[in-house]
């Protein structure tokens, strides 16, 4: 692989109980890029994302970001390496504030830990207002920031995909890890999605994103892997993959990607 | 220009807000009232404990002592399972552990007070890093289990390691560095009092928001970022710490320790406490504290098996009232300073 | 040193093992059902010890105090105790799905204090225990005196899981209860009755719980207060046996009465349960996925 490249994960091998869920999967990601994994449903996708980010621990190969090796951190280390994720079923905290909600994930960064929070008063006020600020920043790009005192629970459901990312995005990751942000979205909070997305790449950030909306898939990403039974079938731009016909065949039997294309 | 003011101003009033509405609901209430309300409190609270011995009989001061002494081996617990969603059903036996440590560095040792009880307190983080640091990599359900059995081995060293504890004859002469019982009532006030402080501050920093994090959803607290085991572990510790530093007081308060106190039964009254006090509030230690010490008394008429009364409070509690007796009166006072807001803003403008 | 091993001490050291054998057939059962009802429902019961407890108790008031014929009794103990097991859900699982560990935790726990208490009020705290075996008789192979209850506990033991190994490998009703507790969605699309599987498996629970009462209330004196001795020692099968895996429990239990019962017998009696405990202790440190390996993969 180029040195160029971003993310590489390497062969990664998991099983759970005899089931093999990933089997030897590899590819790339250069930096910025808009990297999407696309496969039938229990293809292994959440997997490889569970993977990534320390939840499983693989029983063979490495994921390695910019040289530092990922599998066999915990996840709140791969965290504090620059990734963070959100998650297919929303996990965010409903009875805590939006502002809460985002200000848990600077938490990492801001070097408050209980054993130094009560030392040195006017250095935990000076990272307090940090990560205050970070939080409201990252409302702001969401345009959730008039709702920050409102619990999150409280939110629609469009809103608690943004909130998610907000969360992902307070601590300026490298890399974001995206499970299906645009499932159970109205084209219009898809489209703007898209923009919003595009955006945080502009600005250097690299993205891997799972997503079954392959009209939102295919007009957003630049390069695209495929994934069916846990094994890569191919990886390639947008038209190469629709053209594949190995593709087409993982597809055949479930519609969803003849549905998701109209749609 | 302007919007960066606008910013600021947003992220203040957020700020203001947000942080005063983290552990109770405050919506609502005008903060010169709470503030007025909390300040009066302090006061009375405060008027109440020194004037506290002149006012009652020497049992009850008595009890007023012990109250405070299980309020801070209650605090821990607050810490642990109200803020980081971990159950131990062992806390008397860190309790043990402290009392035992002060007991022999006292009379053996000849050290003093201000020394054993930080030493005690000590003992009690070092038992929660062995119990603590395999259970914690795991899940919720082996700490408890964890503790159960290490309530049981201490009771075991206790009674068989003779050389040290005495076996069933305790430790005797443990002497207090005040003679009258005030000063001493006042003393373990003081030191409730500072952790309390301490504690109190600890939440109020984004620590305690990590805690909520882990407490209701740790593989999302994890994924942000928070390291899970390293966080339970401290939680454990400062409950290990508070238990250490009560077992400490208690064993200069009685003069004699035997494994007698340190049972599971002991363990069982104050997670009782913690839990009828309220786990979501670091008073709910003082409350759950002062309600068990004061209300056996009362319940002699089912005799040893009084322990079915705490049994039922404690199902009915955390089933229906989570928030416990200082979550009730947290609401109350808020309730009343809701409604006073409320009259008081029609007033001034009309 | 080994040559001086008389055959006296190797009829000792058998006559000990028998012990410790029967000892961790009854450890084991106490970890197989709270495993079944953790497996099923995801609920540790605190109230695990209490519930043989109360197991012993019925054994006691149906062989005792009414009088009925022992094999009797352990039938109508077992009726008994898993008509006690189809109420108890009703009481700390059903209302609490979806609560957090800590709240189901503080439930049970709270249920074995009612359940302790509730005891003592009603047969007081003096020990009781089952007369009729009381003779203790024992049985002679080649010099080796062994305790006949000990040979019924073992006996019972065996043909109890056995017949939980057949329930589980060859029936349909033990197909469908593994499906509920591996994965209550899936089997609910499969069609089968989830909520009567839960029951089922708490009734079987509470039933094993009831002939661990039996079998130990001729043997220990029952006490109101023995369930967390119990308890701990079925927890710590589990844990060894690698929390939920019924093989791992059976292995477990025996591991730890076999030895705790050589411990007691040949080193010191008073420290035996810290033997216990640093076992587990160890296997957490070094071994948290118990004796027979197995990766544990958890949902997200």
């Amino acid at each position: 692989m180029s040195a160029e490249n971003f993310l590489e994960v390497d062969s990664i091998r998991q099983e759970f109980g005899g089931l093999i869920a990933l089997d030897d999967v590899s590819f790339a990601v250069r930096k910025g890029e808009i990297h999407g994994l696309i496969g039938p449903n229990g293809s292994g996708k959440s997997t490889l994302i569970n993977v990534m980010t320390g939840i499983y621990k693989p029983r063979r190969g490495t994921v390695t970001v910019s040289g530092t090796k990922l599998t066999g951190m915990r996840p709140d280390q791969v965290y504090a390496a620059g990734i963070a994720r959100t998650f297919q079923n929303i996990r965010i905290w409903p009875e805590l504030s939006l502002f809460d909600n985002v200000m848990i994930g600077a938490y990492r960064s801001s070097q408050i830990r209980p054993w130094n929070a009560l030392l040195r008063v006017r250095k935990l006020k000076q990272r307090v207002n940090g990560m205050e600020e970070a939080t409201l920043d990252a409302l702001t790009r969401f345009d959730l920031d008039r709702y920050a005192k409102r619990p999150a629970g409280s939110l629609s459901y469009g809103q608690k995909k943004l909130l998610e990312l907000a969360r992902a995005v307070v601590a300026s990751p490298t890399l974001l890890l995206l499970d299906e942000p645009a499932a159970g979205l109205n084209p219009v909070e898809v489209n703007d999605l898209q923009i919003r997305l595009r955006d945080l790449v502009d600005g250097g950030t690299s993205i891997l994103v799972i997503e079954h909306n392959m009209k939102f898939v295919m007009g957003l990403c630049e390069s695209i892997s495929v994934l069916n039974f846990g094994r890569k079938i191919m990886t390639g731009t947008p038209a190469e993959v629709q053209g594949s016909p190995d593709v087409i065949e993982a597809y055949l039997g479930s519609t969803s990607f003849q549905t998701s294309q109209k749609s | 220009m302007s919007k960066e003011a606008d910013k600021t101003d947003l992220l203040q009033e957020v700020r203001e807000e947000v942080r005063g509405n983290r552990y109770e609901d405050t919506g609502g209430i005008n903060p010169r009232y709470s503030m007025v309300f909390r300040t009066v409190s302090y006061v009375v609270f405060l008027g109440g404990v020194l004037l506290l011995p002149s006012l009652v009989n020497g049992l009850q001061l008595r009890l007023a002592t012990l109250a405070s002494i299980w309020f801070v081996a209650t605090m821990g617990l607050q810490v642990l399972m109200g803020q980081a969603g971990l159950v131990s059903i062992g806390q008397a036996a860190f309790v043990g552990v402290g009392a035992y440590t002060a007991a022999i560095l006292a009379t053996k040792h000849g050290f003093s007070f201000l020394l054993t009880i930080p030493i005690a307190g000590i003992s009690g983080v070092i038992l929660a890093i062995i119990v603590g640091f395999p259970t914690l990599k795991l899940r919720g359900h082996y700490l408890a289990i964890a503790s159960i059995g290490v309530g049981q081995i201490v009771l075991v060293l206790m009674v068989n390691w003779r050389a040290v504890t005495n076996g069933m004859d305790g430790i005797t002469s443990i002497r207090r560095p005040v003679e009258s019982n005030r000063m001493y009532f006042y003393i373990t006030v003081a030191i409730g009092l500072a952790i309390a402080f301490a504690l109190y501050s600890l939440r109020q920093t984004p620590v305690g928001l990590a805690f909520t994090a882990l407490r209701t959803d740790e593989t999302a607290a994890g994924a942000m970022g928070i390291p899970v085991a390293w966080h339970y572990l401290i939680a454990f510790m400062i409950s290990g710490f508070c238990a250490g530093v009560a077992g400490a007081l208690f064993a200069y308060n009685e003069g004699f320790i035997s494994p007698y106190g340190f049972d599971l039964g002991q363990s069982i009254l104050l997670l009782t406490m913690i839990i009828i006090g309220g786990l979501r509030h670091i008073s709910g230690a003082l409350v759950g504290a002062i309600l068990l010490v004061f209300l056996p008394p009362n319940l002699e008429f089912l005799g040893s098996s009084y322990m079915l009364i705490y049994g039922f409070a404690v199902l009915l509690v955390i089933l229906f009232a989570p928030d416990g007796a200082a979550g009730a009166l947290l609401k109350l006072r808020n309730f009343l300073l809701r409604k006073i807001s409320a009259s008081t803003r029609k007033v001034e403008t009309p | 040193m080994g040559i001086d091993i008389t055959v006296r001490q190797v009829q000792d050291f058998l006559q000990v093992l028998t012990n410790g054998i029967a000892l961790g057939a009854i450890y084991a059962l106490v970890a197989v059902s709270f495993i079944l009802v953790y497996k099923a429902v995801g609920i540790v019961n605190f109230a695990a010890g209490e519930i043989v407890a109360v197991g012993g108790y019925v054994g006691v008031v149906l062989a005792n105090i009414i009088g009925l014929p022992l094999i009797i009794s352990l039938g109508l103990c077992m009726i008994v105790m898993s008509l006690f097991g189809y109420g108890f859900q009703f009481v700390v699982y059903r209302p609490l799905k979806g609560k957090s560990f800590l709240i189901i935790a503080i439930s049970t726990l709270a249920a074995g204090i009612i359940l302790a208490n509730g005891i003592q009020l009603i047969f007081g705290p003096s020990p009781r225990r089952l007369d009729p075996l009381l003779s203790n008789p024992t049985v002679e192979i080649k010099g080796v005196f062994i305790s006949v209850p000990n040979l019924i506990i073992i006996f019972i033991s065996i043909v109890t899981l056995l017949g939980i190994k057949f329930l589980f490998a060859k029936t349909r009703l033990g197909f469908q209860m593994m499906a509920t507790a591996q994965d209550p969605e899936m089997a609910r699309l499969l069609g089968i009755n989830t909520d009567k599987m839960v029951s089922i498996t708490f009734m079987l629970s509470f039933a094993i719980a009831g002939i661990v009462g039996f079998l130990i209330a001729p043997v220990l004196y029952l006490v109101p207060t023995m369930g967390l001795g119990i308890a701990l020692k079925g927890f710590a099968a589990a844990i060894i046996g690698g929390f939920g895996e019924v093989n791992g429990a059976i292995a477990g239990g025996l591991a730890i009465g076999v030895l705790e019962i050589l411990f007691a017998r040949y080193i010191s009696s008073s420290f035996q349960s810290l033997l216990i405990f640093l076992v587990v202790l160890g296997f957490l440190y070094f071994r948290p996925e118990g004796i027979f390996s197995r990766e544990i993969g958890q949902k997200v």
